[in-house]
């Protein structure tokens, strides 16, 4: 079923596609299609594989059809994970990048030991830990910035 | 004679040989580092070059070139995340031997092959530039495109295992290669929803680290109670391939990547990624492999990283004899020459004919420099797979951040690699390959504009269709390939059209 509403979803793209080239500026002395003409073959091709695909996943009996896997990316280890990312952007947005890298590493590190071995550790590990990765975060930063003169993203604090 | 004697005394001294080492070093960390990568290497090093001699800066810039290149295979063959689009196609089998235990051994395959390729490509260098130039040059918009849709539907084809999936691949990556504004006249504003941000489209390195990396984290995220590799490896100082994947039998295989490599080379604008694709994918058909291609053969490694450090070669020969660049990389080194007050073009073989062969030399010195520091780094590389998940990962996390940013100095494009992520994640776990999605990201700009030049030229369609040349064979052949592919690996239609053959499986079968 899922796989149903993945083709359609994308049919669904590949026709909202489509009717936005219609929009789209061409001039009048182009004689190569203009700037819709080739997205119009690709829309149109991905329109049609779609829809053999889905007559395929159609004719396949409901017990032979693969699990369609896109949920899992939502739930437990994956799902925090892809959580804790969407939560380092956020803080590298507001914090900048150096304060969100130190709290980021710092927690996801200490959460996912957790996961894996079931413990924080002793006191000790966790503060090497602390130690190496703020010191981590801190190098990269200096050679983001200072070396290759990147712009780093500052946060509200100005860092 | 002569020319090659002045040169060889120019190039074989102490200060040369050091800065080809050290460019070659600062290339591997580049190339290695998923989001930095050869170009940011090079420009960086620009105003340092600027300061040498011209020999000197030339030799310090090619070092970086071959060093990013092969330094791609790093965290391609240990983490399944090309540091590089060169080495997208070493990921197919080397990470599937890094997870057989043998990553080491993966990785001295992949540096051997990257010396013979980029060797094979300055011997190329040296005798054949003019001559191929000249071929190269009669190729036409239509000619390109051709080769392009050549490319793209072998390698749909041949990855994966459903054809369909493999082609809907392929066009979501042309699809996501028209965001920004149009080819040729920038009149639209194509697929932006509104964002200014991606009016100039999205960047390579942001679609690399967004369909490859991101799944790859999400994916390991959610195994970190399972084991890590295991990789244990003989300690020795030097690596280079076992015995038994080193023999005659890759002789064919090296030879044909590495003509494959830097014919491609030689073309300007499709560079080492899709040399190595479609190396890897005339590999599956020719050179037969007892492991099987994906499964972690070293038939795959060596197709991937032969041919593409030998389009670093094949990519220098336009510059030099034509003043065309072959890649963005080429381009920077063209422009450090320029600055140097070297006139690079038909002249420079009769003008400056020992800076040819100081060039020729300094890339093979700098693929050999390339050679030994990999091989001497791999047992330090190789520990790489054994840093516990839960450190490894989190880190990658932080690099990718700060690669994202470097990109285009905005944090935008993290946003866009985690939603790239995301559509990665469910492709390539629903059986949609990624490679075919990447070369269509990679070459589809280059393919409407060179289709777009061909209708301004000859008209319409079946204008450049009925003008016989190499574009239109090679659009009959792609037409064709997708056609059979389809054919022979459906098999309900297959069973129609080869009744016998069908008999024979439903037997062997029972």
């Amino acid at each position: 079923m899922g796989e149903i509403f993945f083709l359609v979803f994308l049919m669904a793209v590949c026709g909202l596609g489509f009717n936005e080239s219609f929009s789209w500026r061409i001039l009048k002395s182009d004689t190569s299609g203009g700037a819709a003409f080739w997205p119009r073959i690709i829309l149109v091709a991905l329109f049609v594989c779609c829809a053999i695909r889905l007559i395929t996943v159609l004719m396949e009996k409901k017990d032979e059809r693969k699990k369609f896997v896109f949920l899992d990316l939502f739930y437990g280890h994956r799902g925090a994970f892809l959580l804790s990312l969407v939560l380092y952007y956020i803080g590298i947005k507001y914090l900048g990048y150096l304060i969100a890298t130190v709290v980021y590493l710092n927690i996801i590190v200490n959460v996912m030991y957790k996961f894996t071995t079931g413990s924080f550790g002793t006191a000790k590990n966790i503060i090497v830990r602390f130690v190496c990765l703020t010191a981590a975060s801190f190098a990269v930063y200096y050679f983001f910035g200072q070396v290759l003169h990147i712009m780093v993203p500052a946060g509200i604090f100005g860092i | 004679m002569q020319d090659f004697l002045t040169a060889a005394v120019s190039i074989l001294t102490p200060e040369v040989l050091a800065l080809i080492f050290a460019g070659t070093f600062v290339g591997i960390i580049f190339g290695a580092i998923p989001g930095l990568n050869t170009p940011i290497a090079v420009a960086l090093l620009l105003p340092f070059a600027y300061k040498l001699e011209t020999i000197p800066a030339v030799a310090l810039l090619l070092g970086v070139y071959m060093g990013g290149i092969s330094g791609g295979l790093v965290s391609a063959i240990l983490l399944r995340i090309p540091g590089t689009a060169a080495a997208i196609a070493t990921t197919f089998d080397g990470y599937p031997m890094t997870r057989r235990g043998k990553a080491a051994e993966a990785l001295a395959i992949g540096t051997f092959g990257s010396f013979l390729g980029g060797a094979f490509s300055a011997i190329v260098l040296a005798f054949l530039a003019k001559p191929l130039t000249q071929i190269a040059l009669k190729f036409s918009p239509w000619d390109y495109f051709g080769l392009m849709l050549f490319a793209l539907s072998l390698v749909s084809v041949l990855v994966g295992k459903n054809v369909l999936k493999g082609y809907m691949s392929m066009l979501i990556g042309l699809l996501i290669s028209c965001m920004g504004l149009s080819a040729i006249d920038a009149m639209a504003k194509r697929f932006t929803m509104g964002m200014p941000q991606l009016q100039g489209g999205i960047s390579m390195v942001i679609l690399i680290i967004g369909i490859y990396a991101i799944p790859e984290i999400l994916s390991a995220a959610g195994k970190l109670n399972e084991d890590t590799t295991t990789a244990e490896f003989e300690k020795k100082r030097f690596y280079v391939p076992s015995k038994e994947n080193r023999g005659p039998r890759y002789w064919w295989l090296w030879l044909q990547s590495s003509i494959i490599g830097t014919f491609i080379g030689i073309l300007p604008g499709l560079g080492s990624s899709t040399g190595a694709m479609l190396s890897y994918s005339a590999a599956q058909k020719t050179v037969k492999s007892e492991v099987g291609y994906g499964n972690g053969c070293a038939e795959g490694i060596y197709a991937s990283e032969v041919a593409n450090n030998a389009v670093t070669g094949g990519a220098l020969i336009p510059m030099l004899s034509l003043g065309i660049p072959g890649d963005s990389v080429t381009a920077v080194i063209m422009a450090a020459l320029i600055l140097k007050g070297v006139q690079v073009g038909p002249l420079l073989f009769v003008t400056n004919a020992p800076l040819i062969y100081q060039i020729v030399l300094a890339t093979f010195f700098a693929n050999l420099a390339m050679f030994i520091i990999q091989s001497l780094g791999i047992p330090l590389f190789a520990k790489i797979v054994k840093v516990p998940r839960y450190i490894l990962l989190p880190l990658i996390v932080m690099c990718i951040a700060i690669g994202c940013v470097s990109v285009n100095n905005r944090l935008f494009d993290f946003a866009v690699v985690l939603v790239l992520g995301i559509l990665g994640y469910t492709l390539e776990k629903n059986g949609y390959p990624l490679p075919p999605l990447l070369l269509g990201f990679i070459l589809g700009k280059d393919m409407e504009t060179y289709l777009r030049r061909s209708l301004m030229t000859h008209g319409t369609f079946g204008a450049c269709m009925s003008n016989f040349s190499v574009g239109t064979v090679l659009v009959v052949v792609a037409a064709l390939i997708t056609v059979a592919a389809l054919v022979m690996k459906n098999e309900v239609i297959a069973n129609k059209l080869f009744p016998k053959r069908a008999a024979k499986k439903a037997a062997q079968g029972k």
